[in-house]
């Protein structure tokens, strides 16, 4: 069976590479991008199972890049969790974007794990 | 005597005459002659001349020549013989002769002398009558001199008159055009018998008006019962003054007063127009303004008292009464100290409104903490000022109780907050040089052989508990900048050297990301006197703010020096600042759009650094490309902050 591919779209890089790695381990291949322009590319052309969208980014922020994700008939069937360090009314913010979930930051692994699983499967 | 007989016999006669003078005495003897007398008669000459001749008679020739020449004349013939009764005879004759000559003469005499009189009287009349004639045409001269003397005055008087009704016109007429005001003047039947030229605009009346009937012209301004107020006024004599309004909108006062001669008869009316747009204007805009000024006393928060000299209240606005639960009727006219109870009767109001408001016009900020007898303990600021005419006093009030209990909390709770913070910081800077440590010496090996991926993997975790540890060290800053206890360490250093440094800590980041790190340093900066430490984190900060948000292009770092001041440029090629933006950068704890990474204080504490050097910092960016962020520090230092 294929790999399902994640989309992380996050600019610290250093989470990004840590966080890469735990759901590699998971058997999850997993592409990185560090901003929103970049990640609309790359999903036209790859197609993600799933995607992890930081919300505080750098240029086009992750609830815009969510929006247009879900307005997208191609592309809205596609799960998106929302990473956020943000402690005010994200569940609010999930619900006007019309993401699937989110996880706040430091994130427990085994958490996220599960949340993925629950969404697209191994 | 012969001869003068013979002239005038000759000259009566107008024929020749001849006589004989005997015994004449002519050089000593005695001769007789012989005098002929011939009128001449001449066409020529104008008087009768004689011819007088005259012949010696001897005795021989005296014969001869006698019976000669009387040949005509047989009187005078004598004998010769008898010569002594002859010379009888002659002188007899002559004698006679003599008589009748005489006799003659005067006669002659008589009736000239006759005539000499009566002509005399006649001049004498004619005298008298050309004296009084003369003294008639005196008197006629003199008359008439006077008479042209009284035409000369009463020509001169007429040519002044002349000249001053003549000057009156042009006067008249120029107050008339000049006057910039409609005036009609009417006859006592409201003809029309003159107008200025402005009355055409306003009223529609011209000077081919003059004439007519005030009642046959239409005017432009709809004047209600104009001609019975004019009337009215030619027979009651009380000028009358009312407004009117045009259809443009401007008002006019009009004021209508009986025309008086000279001689004080009443011979019609005088209508004046005078323009009061203006003042209508300011009339409204003065009720506008004083309504203005009421609405904002009566809407004002703040109580509001009007005292006389007398310190009597004057008025009080609705928040007075409000606030210190009194009504206006026990208020107005009181003596302040009297005011609820004597609840004002306050000795540090009596200070402000006794000795020192006499000698200050105004004062502000006078505080007064007092307890009322209808509100309780207070505490208020008054602002008290002399009013314009220096007959009031205006007094308003501010209830500062309520801000100073908040004051006072506020203090309590930046106090605590600080306390707070610091205790935050240093909690968690104790755990996580623990973490930090720990992951130390797992990495360098010192519990066992670590891989090349374990490596990797205890670099990022230290990575990120030094950054953690930078942003704790960054708020502990941003609090002793706060309390103003931070200290600089002031010492002569090379601005240079310190950028150098810099791009030696930072240029990893950047051969990263793929950026060019570019140094343009003016080699000849003096040294000067600053912080080295903190110049470096100011440098850091702006630094990695350019290199986080830059993803291609260059950071430019440079330093030139300006009059007295030493300029540090730090220069992107990143997406630059957007102008609504640019007034909250270096604010506390904004991170704005452009999301930094940091705590959103690292510019906050770049200018708290700064301004404690005496320098400047700020930002130059068109956003879409890219951002420069400037600090210059004075070359000369001004004064030691410690």
């Amino acid at each position: 069976m294929k790999n399902k591919i994640l989309l992380l779209i996050e600019d610290e890089l250093d989470l990004a590479e840590v966080t890469k790695m735990r759901l590699e381990k998971e058997g999850y291949k997993v592409l990185t991008v560090p901003s929103g322009e970049a990640a609309l590319d790359l999903i036209q052309k790859n197609l993600p199972d799933l995607i992890l969208l930081d919300l505080l980014l750098l240029g086009m922020r992750g609830e815009e890049l969510c929006r247009k994700l879900k307005s997208n008939d191609r592309l809205k069937t596609i799960p998106v969790i929302l990473f956020t360090a943000s402690v005010s009314n994200i569940p609010e913010v999930v619900k006007n974007v019309g993401a699937d979930g989110y996880i706040m930051k430091p994130f427990d692994p085994t958490e996220l794990i599960e949340k993925i699983k629950k969404l697209i499967g191994k | 005597m012969p001869m003068r007989l013979a002239i005038h016999n000759a000259r009566k006669t107008k024929r020749i005459v001849t006589r004989t003078a005997k015994n004449i005495l002519c050089n000593g003897r005695k001769i007789s002659v012989m005098v002929t007398v011939i009128p001449i008669k001449a066409a020529l000459l104008k008087e009768k001349f004689f011819l007088v001749l005259f012949d010696e008679i001897t005795q021989a020739v005296k014969r001869k020549n006698l019976s000669g020449a009387r040949k005509g004349r047989p009187l005078e013939e004598k004998s010769v013989e008898v010569e002594k009764d002859g010379c009888i005879k002659d002188l007899e004759k002559e004698l006679v002769e003599t008589k009748e000559y005489l006799q003659t003469v005067i006669e002659e005499q008589g009736n000239v002398n006759e005539e000499l009189k009566n002509a005399n009287e006649e001049i004498l009349s004619s005298n008298e009558e050309l004296q009084s004639t003369n003294e008639e045409l005196e008197t006629a001269k003199e008359e008439l001199q006077s008479s042209n003397e009284e035409l000369t005055t009463t020509n001169e008087e007429l040519h002044n008159r002349n000249a001053e009704v003549s000057l009156l016109n042009n006067d008249l007429i120029n107050l008339f055009s000049s006057i910039n005001i409609p005036v009609v003047m009417m006859g006592i039947d409201l003809v029309i018998r003159r107008v200025t030229p402005q009355a055409d605009k306003v009223l529609n009346i011209t000077a081919s008006d003059v004439g007519r009937s005030i009642s046959k012209v239409k005017l432009n301004i709809d004047i209600p019962d104009f001609e019975k107020t004019l009337s009215d006024v030619i027979e009651s004599l009380h000028p009358k003054i009312f407004e009117i309004k045009d259809k443009e909108g401007n008002w006019y006062s009009v004021y209508v007063r009986p025309y008086r001669t000279m001689d004080n008869k009443i011979d019609g009316a005088v209508a004046l127009f005078v323009d009061v747009t203006e003042r209508k204007h300011s009339e409204q805009l003065v009720e506008e303004a004083c309504t203005y000024a009421e609405s904002i006393i009566e809407t004002m928060r703040e109580p509001l008292i009007v005292l006389g000299d007398d310190l009597k209240v004057i008025s009080a606005n609705r928040s007075f009464y409000r606030i210190f639960k009194v009504n206006p009727e026990k208020t107005k006219g009181c003596f302040i100290y009297d005011l609820g109870n004597g609840q004002w009767d306050i000795p540090k109001l009596r200070q402000l409104l006794e000795d020192i408001l006499p000698k200050q016009i105004v004062f502000n900020d006078y505080e007064i903490e007092h307890n009322f007898e209808s509100i309780g303990p207070k505490t208020m600021l008054l602002n008290a000022r002399r009013l314009a005419n220096r007959h009031m006093i205006l007094i308003t009030m501010e209830d500062i109780t309520e801000r100073k209990k908040a004051e006072e909390a506020s203090a309590v709770a930046a106090k605590a907050k600080s306390a707070f913070n610091s205790m935050v910081s240093h909690e968690l800077r104790t755990p996580l040089s623990a973490l930090k440590e720990s992951v130390s010496q797992v990495s360098e090996g010192l519990l066992g052989t670590v891989n090349e991926d374990q490596k990797k993997f205890l670099e990022i975790a230290k990575r990120n508990v030094d950054r953690l540890a930078r942003l704790i060290n960054d708020i502990l800053d941003f609090q002793t900048f706060e309390s103003g206890k931070m200290v600089f360490k002031m010492e002569n250093n090379d601005i240079n050297e310190v950028v150098k440094e810099t791009k030696e800590i930072m240029n990893l980041v950047a051969k990263e990301k793929g950026l060019n790190f570019i140094l343009n340093l003016d080699e000849r900066l003096p040294k000067i006197k600053f912080d080295r430490d903190k110049i470096n984190q100011v440098i850091v900060n702006l630094v990695s703010n350019s290199l986080k948000l830059t993803e291609k292009g260059s950071i430019t770092i440079s330093t030139t020096q300006e009059n007295n001041v030493i300029q540090v440029s730090v220069k992107d090629t990143g997406p630059g600042i957007q102008e609504e933006d640019m007034s909250r950068l270096f604010r506390h704890y904004e991170q704005l759009e452009r999301k930094t990474g940091g705590t959103g204080l690292g510019l906050a504490i770049s200018l708290e650094i700064i301004k404690a050097h005496d320098g400047k910092i700020w930002a130059e960016s068109t956003f879409g490309q890219g951002a420069t962020m400037h600090f210059i520090l004075p070359i000369e230092e001004r004064r030691r902050r410690t």
